[in-house]
């Protein structure tokens, strides 16, 4: 009896074995899928973005799977989950998009997550395309491409911008997250307002998804500064930093990056005046549905197009000249085209995983960002 | 200097409005319950829904969200851990349980509505200035119920039945049961009070900074760091033990960088607790190690 127990316990194992490897196995006869991979975070501030740039994704892949795929075969995007930014996870759920999906390319973020995954995309040749990270990542692996201009040169437009159109602004303070990005954030400020005379003042940290910034708040405007610049994580605490500022008498100019581009900070009435970001443009020529998604959801939403744009571009050119659809031959297909424009936006891919795009300072206006100033990929490098 | 002191005792008060609830629970049902974000989160993401997803009035939204906090405090007790306590299972037990109940609960929030941070309002809420420090009405509210909750429960305590029988069942279960207390019943009061002290909290918490899986995280923490420091003789030590952290979190970044905001904070708590490791106003028992 035992031994016939034992019997049908190992066939039912087996069963579900058989069904959960064999569930995902297309039927016979329909072509295999080429696999994009997209991190998705748990983490509160990146966690909207992540979604924004998986629906502006989607856009494409649907687009190009009605039209046939490319080679015959449809595009499917993978997740991966990455957690709160734990390079441990995101290495588990990239190991299983790579080993079970056959992703060719991936789009993810943070500095620690992509340093410490760097061999994975080398070893598997797997083009990570990168957002938000620092300048070290595209250095540690070679098949990093920055998709985002690397976080420090993010500051350079909102410096510029000040430099020229708000003279006023002599004196910065500089409120940013504990973490690496944050770190790199005020090198970049303290570098680029720097040299163009504006001195950051001061500087004080606050922790991942803090109950209070009062504390740090009061010490920056014990120096009276001219302007405040956010350096937070994907704009999560950028309304509690604002809101904080203005409550504790703060009038002067309030600036952040591009994690700041999300309907709820052009929601705010205190963004209508003295608050200034740069974000990634969206052309005027976009698709319909791509610009309400930046506009409604986040801004990100066209690095999640552009990542899939650009993935299928480089694999149909691939595919039409007769080019096996992998990592390694996209990597240098991506390297060697001088610009890339997509609907959305323009690129230019370096040899050493560096990426200059379009960027622009927008302020708010009537609910809604409004393009003060455009910085061209030369100026955004 | 003085913007420290006012904004480290709006933070107090803060951390102790939610400490008060903590040590509630704890006096009386013996136990560390990490579960008491479950129900910061079960208030936070009611007020959200009701205000923001329902449209209600604030005034309407806020205490309803309270409401769903005592509920959900209710809910615990008689889904969870009634049947652990009736069997008098040990501490870490009981400890563990309540961490997998948060656990569970911010991780099921995460994937059903993502870890997005939502907003109950963007704009300025109202305010005043204190000693030329500007608090906002979420602050005042949070001291005002504080004060309310110390006096109510002191009240509640000593002039009704309930009241007595939580004293008594916190003071000796057994005994309390032998003289025929209702020890169930108490429990039910205490999670439900509790729950609805911390909906107050959660709710004057979460205009401020938003609602998200991992808001309740924080704060319950500063709420037992705080009771830790206090001691847990009586209502008071939670509250002062509070304010406490509060200036330590404030005074930190005075005159050091902000980066060592924490580490400040909690060392004055391990300072504390090695002059007086029952807690400032006692309370806090000694372990009695294994006969």
């Amino acid at each position: 009896m035992q031994i016939r127990a034992g019997v049908r316990s190992a066939a039912l194992i087996g069963l579900i074995l058989a069904l959960a490897l064999g569930g995902g196995a297309a039927p016979a006869g329909a072509a295999e899928p080429i696999a994009l991979g997209m991190c998705q975070s748990t983490a509160p501030g990146p966690a909207k973005f992540a979604q924004a740039m998986w629906k502006g994704a989607e856009l494409v892949i649907q687009d190009v799977n009605k039209k046939g795929g490319i080679g015959g075969r449809p595009l499917k995007l993978v997740a991966m989950d990455i957690g709160k930014n734990d390079p441990a996870l995101a290495r588990q759920s990239m190991q299983k998009a790579i080993s079970f999906d056959k992703i060719v390319s991936l789009l993810c973020w943070g500095s620690n997550v992509m340093l410490q995954n760097g061999p994975l995309f080398d070893e598997h040749k797997v083009v990570a395309f990168a957002m938000s990270l620092s300048a070290r990542v595209p250095q540690e692996s070679k098949y990093v491409q920055q998709l985002e201009v690397v976080t420090t040169l993010v500051v350079r437009p909102v410096a510029e911008y000040v430099k020229q159109r708000l003279p006023q602004v002599k004196k910065v303070a500089v409120l940013y997250v504990d973490y690496e990005f944050g770190y790199e954030m005020v090198k970049a400020a303290e570098s680029e307002f720097g040299r163009r005379g504006i001195a950051v003042t001061a500087k004080a940290s606050h922790p991942i998804a803090p109950p209070d910034l009062r504390a740090q708040l009061t010490k920056l405007m014990e120096g009276k500064p001219d302007a405040l610049y956010v350096a937070n994580i994907g704009g999560g605490e950028l309304v509690l930093a604002i809101r904080t500022a203005r409550e504790l008498g703060f009038e002067g100019l309030i600036m952040t990056h591009t994690g700041g581009d999300a309907p709820e900070i052009y929601g705010m009435g205190l963004t209508e005046k003295n608050f200034i970001l740069d974000a990634h443009v969206v052309l005027d020529d976009a698709p319909a549905p791509l610009k309400d998604l930046a506009a409604n959801v986040h801004g990100y939403a066209s690095s999640g197009y552009d990542f899939a744009w650009i993935s299928q571009r480089v694999l149909s050119a691939l595919a039409q000249e007769g080019k096996p659809l992998g990592g390694e031959a996209m990597l240098a297909k991506l390297r060697s085209l001088a610009r890339v424009k997509t609907p959305a936006t323009e690129y230019q891919f370096f040899p050493d995983g560096t990426t200059a795009r379009t960027l622009g300072v927008f302020d708010v206006h009537q609910g809604k960002r409004r393009l003060l100033q455009t910085f061209a990929p030369a100026d955004s490098r | 200097m003085i913007a420290y002191f006012v904004n480290g005792i709006a933070l107090g008060f803060s951390i102790g409005l939610l400490a008060f609830g903590l040590a509630l629970i704890w006096r009386t049902a013996g136990m560390i319950d990490f579960s008491y974000g479950c129900v910061f989160l079960a208030s936070a993401y009611a007020a959200l829904g009701l205000h923001v997803l329902l449209g209600w009035p604030l005034w309407l939204a806020a205490p309803a969200a309270v409401g769903v906090g005592g509920l959900t405090g209710m809910g615990l007790y008689l889904g969870l851990y009634r049947h652990f306590l009736r069997r008098r299972a040990p501490l870490f037990v009981l400890v563990l349980l309540s961490l997998a109940a948060f656990t569970v609960t911010e991780n099921g929030l995460g994937a059903m509505f993502t870890a997005q941070r939502f907003y109950l309002t963007h704009e300025l809420l109202p305010g005043w200035t204190v000693l030329g420090v500007r608090l906002n009405a979420a602050h005042f509210s949070k001291i005002a119920i504080a004060l309310v909750v110390l006096g109510a429960l002191w009240l509640f305590f000593t002039r009704t039945r309930p009241g007595a029988a939580i004293l008594a069942v916190a003071d000796n279960r057994q005994l309390a049961e032998a003289v025929g207390v209702n020890v169930n019943h108490a429990y039910l009061w205490v999670f439900g009070i509790a729950g609805l002290i911390a909906g107050a909290a959660a709710v004057t918490t979460v205009i401020e900074t938003g609602v998200d899986p991992f808001v309740g995280f924080v704060p319950v923490f500063l709420a037992f760091a705080s009771i830790i420091v206090g001691g847990l003789r009586d209502l008071r030590g939670p509250l002062v033990g509070a304010l406490v952290l509060g200036q330590a979190f404030h005074w930190a970044v005075w005159k050091i960088p902000a980066s060592w905001q924490e580490v400040v904070a909690y060392t004055v708590v391990i300072g504390v607790l090695m002059v007086r490791p029952e807690g400032l106003f006692g309370g806090i028992q000694r372990f009695q190690g294994r006969t």
